[in-house]
């Protein structure tokens, strides 16, 4: 009976289709685009009808590319603080949060992870102004706290530019971090914790040697989202120093600088370059990240 | 069949579709004939907005006189049309009163015939007039300049023909503009309209210098903005000092060091206790880069070669540096933000400031409480051979190589920038000295400017004009300044830290210092040309 | 089952005592403040007119009357503001029902099949997924230029509907789909189809809220890629809108149509992320926690 076929048919050709329009747009657009960047950095262009082929060339040159090494040290500056304060904020919020005996604690976890929505652009449209030397909140808290008015030029002081950046950017990811500590820490079983106690160990040395451990594959995601996402840091600064990279270059990026080359001066193959080596920056640092996680799970 | 991907799935198909139906039958052709590219707002408005009033009594036949509802915006030598919905017309403007309380406008010629009360007095905007005499229609779009940028490299690079008419750009961005081979710049070759119109006449030549790359002008300038130092007279009469009559940026800094001197005894400003003579940044070259310019000293030029090392750059910075700190400091900062500096030269605390045109035009605005005390006067030079003004800033219009009709695009550019109705046009909305010289023969360029004591600054401003340095911008350009910037910085340190030795010694170890420094950062900056080289 | 009301043994930091109770409750409470003034202040500013804007850090209490709705009318006026929002909207709704269909599809196929070829697809799919996405930039874009789609929305729709991320999430939801259930739909003569609508999806709808959530996120707040491909003003989304404003020079003085322009803007994701914040957590806890 031909309905039969038919069913056997679609039964046995189903997960092939429905992974192929997935497949289809992977191959084309994900595949297909890193290949092409790949050959694309070796070469220079002005845009993608003209270039030159150099090998090595631009490589070469990034690695003694001056403004290329500050935009890595801005940006692996800013992972690195960036980290450095969320994750203890975060996992601190979520302790918190995480006991039955805070009131309304839905609704201040609506309140800190809605910051989270917002947009790397809107969110430096707002920070523009907040951060406004004579009419923004930020200011105008710390005269409220210093006693008199102070005039911060947060947007126009080189070594002011890192805490901005910082702020605005906390100010999201902080929230996020809660979030999955909470759902971390509730899915630690509660056995262990009984039996840690009926071990007697005490509350810190519970917090040691059962939360951290329990909640480690989510730290080490956080960590690595959090390195990935500092690394790629573009939209805040850029739009924060409308388009530029602030004071003495201090916001310059990677991804800046990768955007300056290939879409502002058309120099496609460079940018490409740039892109390769973020890469490899990235995957160097996760690396060293895992087994250091490993290495303390060992200890 | 219940929808089980979710309402909100469901909810966004919805949205998607009816959203993506607007979208569909959205006009995508442009719907005008010309389409212009503009960053700036204030230029958008000269070229785009009519002036309009009504008239608030009866204008008889025979009369010249038009009594209207409000004069803002009329300048004399306007065309205007009167329009009472069946009878038009036209007149040129030889009065616009200043009485905002009964405002009333005068022609040149007697009306031929009344017109009533509530009839409509209007100046037609350029573009309005481009479109009665030649068909053509056209709009503009407001793009900031980095996205106009960004924008516009793609379409260049893609050889797209989705390209404006027209565009405006910037000098601090034109330079990326010319990195490809001279045959492959995304903007068309002008010179041959130029010279079948014999523009080059009409222009201050070295106008075109920012504009072209080894000859070929791919732009047409907007303005020339010459620079003079405006300074506070009534401070500077005070403490008996003639600073007009400095001719050498030595003696310049001689009569300042006496200024704040004087002043020191007298008893400074509140905000540092001390009344600096002029407005110089100690971590920005901008201002430096001006004064090289006066020394025909351009960081790159048109043919990418690296003069960042020129021993007159030492030099320069061994003057600037001094200005700006050590003993014989006569500078400082001006408060950061905006147009602040214009705060600091009203209350005295900077008392000169470098000015092309568009900077002074801030003055009026947020410095009107120092109306009438302050004078302009040229920039002191370094040598003999020195131009006595520079050149700071600077926009210039093209057109895409690949524009559908030059010839139309050419048009519309000469109506914009050089026909007879554009200076009025500009001149509603600043006072930047236009750079064709049939137009400085208006008579609003040689009225005294009460603001400056009733000195005609425009004059001043013409004057130099002829003398300005040519300025040329490559892809590099930006680069140059910066790595200026970072040689300042350690010029400037280098004073402070040599601040008692004999000012020959500090001198020579500085210019020493500089030229090792500037030798490094032009190494750098060839790399990255011959990096960067398509030729 | 059994309440348990000890503070002991949650891992978490736990104020037995009513003086630390209070302590926490006043660090909460600031640390609610600090993420929630700022939207405070955005609401406000964007009723405040002119100079009141630096005059009053909220509201000016005591002229309420000179609040005005100014703003909201110049930002309109002035900008193609309802165009932009509009084409955000679309992007998003569309770029978002494209990827969640098929993600959920080829999650499913992941989760519950075995077929020829599936080991190299998730090879390679694991492989991309710590990708910055970077460095498809340069690629992509000579891609679409190649394509003819640079300044269509085809260059964001087309490439937004692939979601390695998307298709992670669900493989692990759907392994929550019993097969029994299917098996049982298979002998009642369902396609396969069928059972990926009528049997699954109903079982992994919190993760089809969270993804949801997610995708609309990213499309409603992208930038970077939008910016590129876009060349007419009138195609922009909300972001570049923006983006384009703050560098104008007339809005920076101007900040309360910038203002009103970013509340405009972050609205709708708060409103969705309000309605879908349950999904949302629960999604997220199930696919951080196993991953």
């Amino acid at each position: 009976m031909s309905r039969d076929r038919l069913w056997n048919l679609q039964a046995r050709l189903a997960p092939y289709l429905f992974v192929l329009p997935f497949v289809l747009l992977f191959v084309v657009f994900l595949l297909y685009p890193i290949w092409r960047s790949i050959v694309l950095s070796f070469y220079k262009s002005a845009g993608p009808r003209k270039e030159i082929y150099v090998g090595l060339g631009n490589y070469a040159f990034l690695l003694k590319d001056r403004l290329f090494w500050l935009a890595v040290a801005n940006t692996a500056m800013f992972t690195l603080l960036s980290l450095l304060i969320q994750i203890p904020a975060s996992l601190g919020l979520a302790l918190i949060l995480n006991n039955k005996r805070v009131k309304l604690r839905g609704v201040f976890r609506f309140a800190f992870f809605t910051t989270h929505v917002v947009g790397s652009v809107f969110l430096a449209v707002l920070f523009a102004m907040l951060l406004a030397p004579r009419a923004g909140l930020v200011n105008r808290a710390l005269g409220l706290f210093v006693g008199h008015p102070v005039e911060v030029n947060w947007l126009g002081e080189p070594n002011l530019v890192m805490p901005a950046l910082l702020l605005a950017s906390l100010w999201v990811s902080v929230g996020f971090g809660m979030i999955y500590f909470l759902a971390a820490l509730q899915a630690v079983e509660k056995e262990l914790y009984e039996a840690a106690e009926v071990d007697g160990a005490g509350k810190w040395a519970q917090f040691r040697h059962v939360t951290l451990p329990g909640i480690k594959p989510v730290m080490i995601f956080i960590i690595l989202i959090g390195t990935i996402g500092g690394f790629q840091l573009f939209e805040l600064p850029y739009v924060l120093f409308q388009g530029g990279a602030g004071p003495k270059q201090r916001g310059l990026t990677i991804v800046m600088y990768l955007y300056q080359h290939g879409f502002e001066s058309g120099n496609l193959g460079y940018a490409a370059a740039i892109g390769w080596v973020l890469l490899l920056l990235i995957l160097a640092v996760a690396i060293v990240q895992v087994r250091t996680m490993r290495a303390t799970q060992e200890a | 069949m219940a929808f089980h991907l979710g309402k909100p799935i469901l909810a966004m198909m919805i949205m998607a579709m009816l959203s993506g139906a607007v979208i569909l039958t959205r006009r995508q052709q442009r719907s005008t004939d010309l389409v212009v590219w503009i960053f700036a707002d204030s230029h958008a408005k000269s070229y785009r907005d009519a002036v309009e009033t009504r008239l608030a009594e009866v204008a008889g036949a025979g009369k010249r006189r038009l009594a209207v509802a409000s004069a803002g915006g009329f300048r004399v030598g306007d065309r205007i049309e009167i329009d009472g919905g069946s009878v038009s017309e036209a007149g040129v403007l030889a009065w616009v009163s200043a009485d905002a309380a009964k405002p009333w406008l005068e022609l040149k010629e007697v009306l031929k015939s009344a017109h009533a009360k509530e009839a409509v007095v209007r100046v037609p905007s350029l573009l309005e007039l481009h479109q009665r005499q030649t068909g053509l229609s056209s709009q503009i779009n407001v793009i900031s300049t980095r996205a106009l940028d960004v924008r516009l490299i793609s379409l260049f690079n893609s050889r797209s023909r989705d390209v404006p008419d027209l565009v405006e750009v910037e000098i601090g961005s034109v330079g990326k503009y010319f990195r490809p081979p001279l045959d492959e710049v995304g903007f068309l070759p002008l010179n041959k309209f130029v010279d079948r119109d014999g523009i080059l006449d009409q222009m201050v030549r070295t106008r075109f210098a920012p504009w072209s790359k080894q000859g070929v002008i791919f732009g047409m300038p907007h303005d020339l903005h010459p620079v003079t130092i405006t300074y506070r007279k009534d401070l500077f009469d005070e403490a008996g000092i003639n600073i007009a009559s400095a001719k050498t940026w030595d003696e310049f800094q001689d009569l300042c060091l006496r200024f704040q001197e004087y002043w020191r005894r007298r008893g400074g400003s509140e905000r540092r206790g001390a009344r600096y003579a002029i407005e110089l940044p100690q971590a920005a070259s901008d201002y430096l880069v001006t004064m090289l310019l006066q020394r025909r000293i351009n960081i790159i030029d048109d043919y990418n070669r690296v003069h960042l090392n020129h021993p007159k750059v030492a030099d320069t910075l061994v003057h600037y540096a001094q200005m700006v700190a050590g003993p014989r400091r006569i500078a400082a900062d001006a408060t950061p933000g905006g147009d602040l500096w214009a705060r600091d030269l009203a209350r005295g605390d900077l008392c000169a400031t470098i000015t092309p045109d568009w900077r002074a035009g801030f003055l009026y605005v947020r410095a009107a409480d120092i109306a009438g005390k302050v004078a302009m006067m040229p920039l002191p030079k370094f040598e003999a051979e020195d131009a006595p003004t520079s050149t700071w800033g600077g926009t210039m219009m093209g057109i895409p190589r690949t524009a559908r009709d030059p010839e139309a695009s050419w048009a519309l550019l000469k109506r914009l920038y050089m026909s007879a109705e554009s200076l009025n046009a500009r001149q509603r909305i600043n006072k930047i000295l236009p750079p064709v010289r049939e137009q400085w023969k208006d008579p609003v360029f040689h009225q005294g400017d009460p603001f400056f004591g009733g000195q005609k600054v425009d004059e001043l401003y013409i004057e130099l004009a002829e003398q300005i340095p040519p300025r040329y911008v490559t892809p590099l350009t930006p680069v140059g300044s910066q790595s200026l910037a970072l040689v300042l910085a350690d010029a400037v340190a280098y004073v402070r830290n040599h601040a008692t030795e004999p000012r020959e010694k500090l001198e020579a170890g500085l210019r020493g210092a500089c030229q090792k420094w500037l030798d490094r950062e032009a190494e750098d900056l060839r790399k990255r040309i011959d990096f960067g080289r398509f030729e | 089952m059994m309440q348990d009301e000890s503070e002991a043994g949650t891992g978490s930091v736990g104020p037995a005592e009513p003086v630390k109770f209070a302590m926490v409750h006043v660090a909460l409470v600031a640390g609610a403040a600090l993420a929630l003034t700022p939207f405070l202040w955005l609401i406000c500013a964007t009723v405040k007119r002119g100079d009141d804007l630096f005059t009053y850090a909220f509201l000016p209490w005591g002229n309420l009357g000179r609040l005005t709705l100014a703003n909201f009318q110049a930002l309109f006026k002035q900008q193609p503001f309802a165009v932009w929002m509009l084409n955000s909207l679309f992007l998003a709704a569309a770029q978002t029902v494209l990827v969640v269909t098929l993600s959920s599809l080829g999650g499913f196929a992941l989760a519950k099949y075995q077929f020829r070829g599936k080991k190299l697809v998730m090879l390679l799919m694991l492989g991309t997924m710590l990708l910055p996405g970077q460095v498809l930039l340069t690629g992509g874009y000579e891609l679409m230029y190649k394509f003819g789609w640079i300044n269509s929305y085809a260059s964001i729709l087309v490439p937004g509907a692939v979601s390695v991320f998307g298709m992670f999430l669900f493989r692990q939801a759907m392994q929550g789909v019993p097969d029994e259930l299917l098996a049982a739909g298979r002998v009642d003569g369902c396609s396969e189809l069928r059972l990926w609508w009528e049997v699954a999806l109903p079982i992994v709808r919190p993760m089809i809220g969270a993804f949801t959530l997610m995708s609309f996120l990213a499309s409603w707040n992208s930038f970077l890629w939008p910016q590129i491909m876009l060349q007419d003003e009138i195609k922009y989304n909300l972001t570049m809108g923006l983006a384009n404003m703050i560098q104008l020079p007339e809005y920076r003085e101007e900040y309360g149509v910038l203002m009103a322009g970013t509340l405009l803007s972050i609205t709708p994701v708060v409103i969705l992320f309000f309605v879908l914040q349950k999904d949302f957590i629960a999604g997220l806890a199930s696919g951080a926690v196993k991953g």
